[in-house]
């Protein structure tokens, strides 16, 4: 792998991605109108345990659905422009090697997936004032991780898009199982027979078990249900990452 | 320019892809030497972009040999051997020409510290050096195909692939960078061209006139005049085509 080509797609990711002030907005602004409607709805409500809001028990869940759903969108339609405008084919014909390019992407993008994670975790505390036990740093660290996985997974989706509005068709099919299967609006040892399975294999499952583990009952970095958990989460990244790196191929249509 | 040892910068061998049920190359043969402009020439739809896009290592053939500079597609590639020029000017608009041709430049392996002597000379060559600065989506289409033709150029490849790369840019233009084609060739570069414009075409070396994905007949402009019986080369596509 040659740092300086990965270094080089990576930098002219970020680069474009700076110029284009409107998604920067958007990326930044979107969680954080949408955490306010939800902070509006919820944040009053009590929750059935004493002393604690409906909002924090949704938190958790609602931190690491924003931070997937965003970038995991951005991450796929950017890529497909790569492919649908000619340029994907043409730093395909120099010595960039896909897993250089697939590695670019994450880091180029990864910078402003972190940052949006951290606008979401920081509005979460200190706007909406949901209580958390845990500390802070591990509650970034899995959203960090996600996001990683997030962006991955958006590059390997846009393999099988042929325009942005097929790529934005992918955003249901891949986001709602996760809405209602991982753990955020019913816990997944509740679910049905059926769908733990499915449960067992989404993301966002382990992001959120991880987060209300942290949030709710304080458990740290070292316990081994987060380390179980952040281990998953990174696998996950890998493999989507593999996906990604298997979805371009050379012979491009 | 060429390795040592190799008698063709390009060599190919009874070729075949086909796309579905659309056979693209068809059993194709051509050889290009070193040092020579090679024109590729034939309607669209003929199969000069396939035939391109497998020497640029992003479309396997089917079946036959394709040798690049001694080796496999990829291999000369991945050796930055190659530069290829796509039809369309596939740039990054939101970047300037300058940030364009830095990562291209990274892209190829060119010295980080010869990155901006070599964008120099390849904006010399095609007529915007005073204009690095500007975005590329604010460009004309003719001046996105400059700016396309100076990526190919940067690391100086052994093998010029161009797909149409004069399309859009003006006559006197068009002549300079034929003429720095007609340069690159003589320092020994190779260069592949494919077109469907006849001028362009009687610059080159040699010509390879493909339909239906096959070689009809390969000579000079004078040889293929002389084949056909006709004066012009325009006139000696058409009457090669309905003797095929």
């Amino acid at each position: 792998m040659s740092l300086r080509r990965t270094v080089a797609v990576a930098r002219r990711v970020a680069t474009q991605f700076r110029r284009d002030h409107r998604t920067i907005a958007l990326l930044l602004v979107a969680p954080v109108v949408v955490l306010s409607l939800v902070g509006a709805l919820w944040g009053g409500q009590a929750a059935s345990v004493p002393g604690r809001t409906v909002l924090d028990d949704l938190a958790p869940g609602l931190i690491a659905l924003f931070a997937f759903f965003f970038i995991f969108l951005l991450a796929a339609v950017a890529f497909l422009r790569e492919r649908t405008s000619g340029t994907l084919e043409r730093i395909l014909a120099t010595p960039l090697r896909r897993r250089e390019l697939v590695a670019g992407y994450l880091a180029g993008f990864g910078v402003f997936a972190l940052l949006q994670a951290l606008v979401i975790l920081a509005f979460t505390i200190l706007v909406l004032k949901v209580q958390y036990r845990g500390g802070l740093g591990a509650i970034f660290l899995v959203q960090a991780v996600l996001v990683v996985g997030a962006v991955s997974l958006g590059l390997a989706v846009s393999a099988f898009a042929r325009n942005e509005l097929q790529a934005v068709q992918f955003v249901p099919l891949i986001l709602l199982p996760q809405v209602f299967l991982s753990g955020l609006l019913v816990p997944v040892d509740q679910l049905p027979d059926v769908l733990r399975p499915i449960a067992a294999v989404l993301p966002l499952t382990y992001a959120i078990e991880a987060l209300r583990s942290v949030m709710i009952k304080g458990y740290s970095l070292g316990d081994p249900l987060i380390f179980r958990d952040l281990g998953i989460l990174a696998a996950f990244a890998l493999l989507a990452a593999v996906a990604a790196v298997a979805s371009i191929r050379r012979e491009v249509a | 320019m060429a390795e040592a040892g190799t008698t063709f910068a390009v060599q190919v061998e009874g070729v075949r892809k086909t796309f579905g049920s659309i056979c693209a190359l068809d059993e194709l043969s051509l050889s290009v030497r070193p040092g020579m402009i090679y024109g590729l020439l034939g309607p669209n739809g003929s199969g000069k972009t396939t035939l391109i896009r497998t020497l640029a290592g992003l479309i396997r053939a089917d079946g036959g040999t394709v040798r690049v500079l001694g080796r496999a597609p990829r291999a000369a590639v991945a050796a930055g051997a190659v530069g290829y020029m796509t039809q369309a000017a596939a740039l990054y608009g939101e970047l300037s020409i300058d940030e364009n041709l830095h990562f291209f430049a990274a892209l190829q392996g060119v010295p980080a510290a010869e990155s901006t002597a070599r964008i120099d000379d390849a904006l010399s060559a095609v007529a915007l050096l005073d204009q690095r600065r500007i975005v590329v989506g604010t460009l004309s289409g003719g001046m996105r195909t400059r700016v396309s033709l100076a990526a190919t150029l940067l690391h100086r490849p052994a093998l010029l692939l161009l797909d149409e790369p004069t399309v859009g840019v003006d006559p006197a233009l068009r002549r300079d960078c034929w003429e720095h084609f007609r340069a690159l060739a003589r320092a020994g570069a190779t260069i592949l061209v494919s077109s469907h414009v006849m001028d362009e075409a009687a610059r080159c070396d040699r010509l390879g006139l493909i339909r239906a994905g096959r070689l009809l007949a390969e000579g000079t402009v004078a040889e293929l005049c002389a084949r056909a019986g006709t004066a012009d080369l325009e006139s000696a596509f058409l009457a090669l085509s309905e003797q095929a």
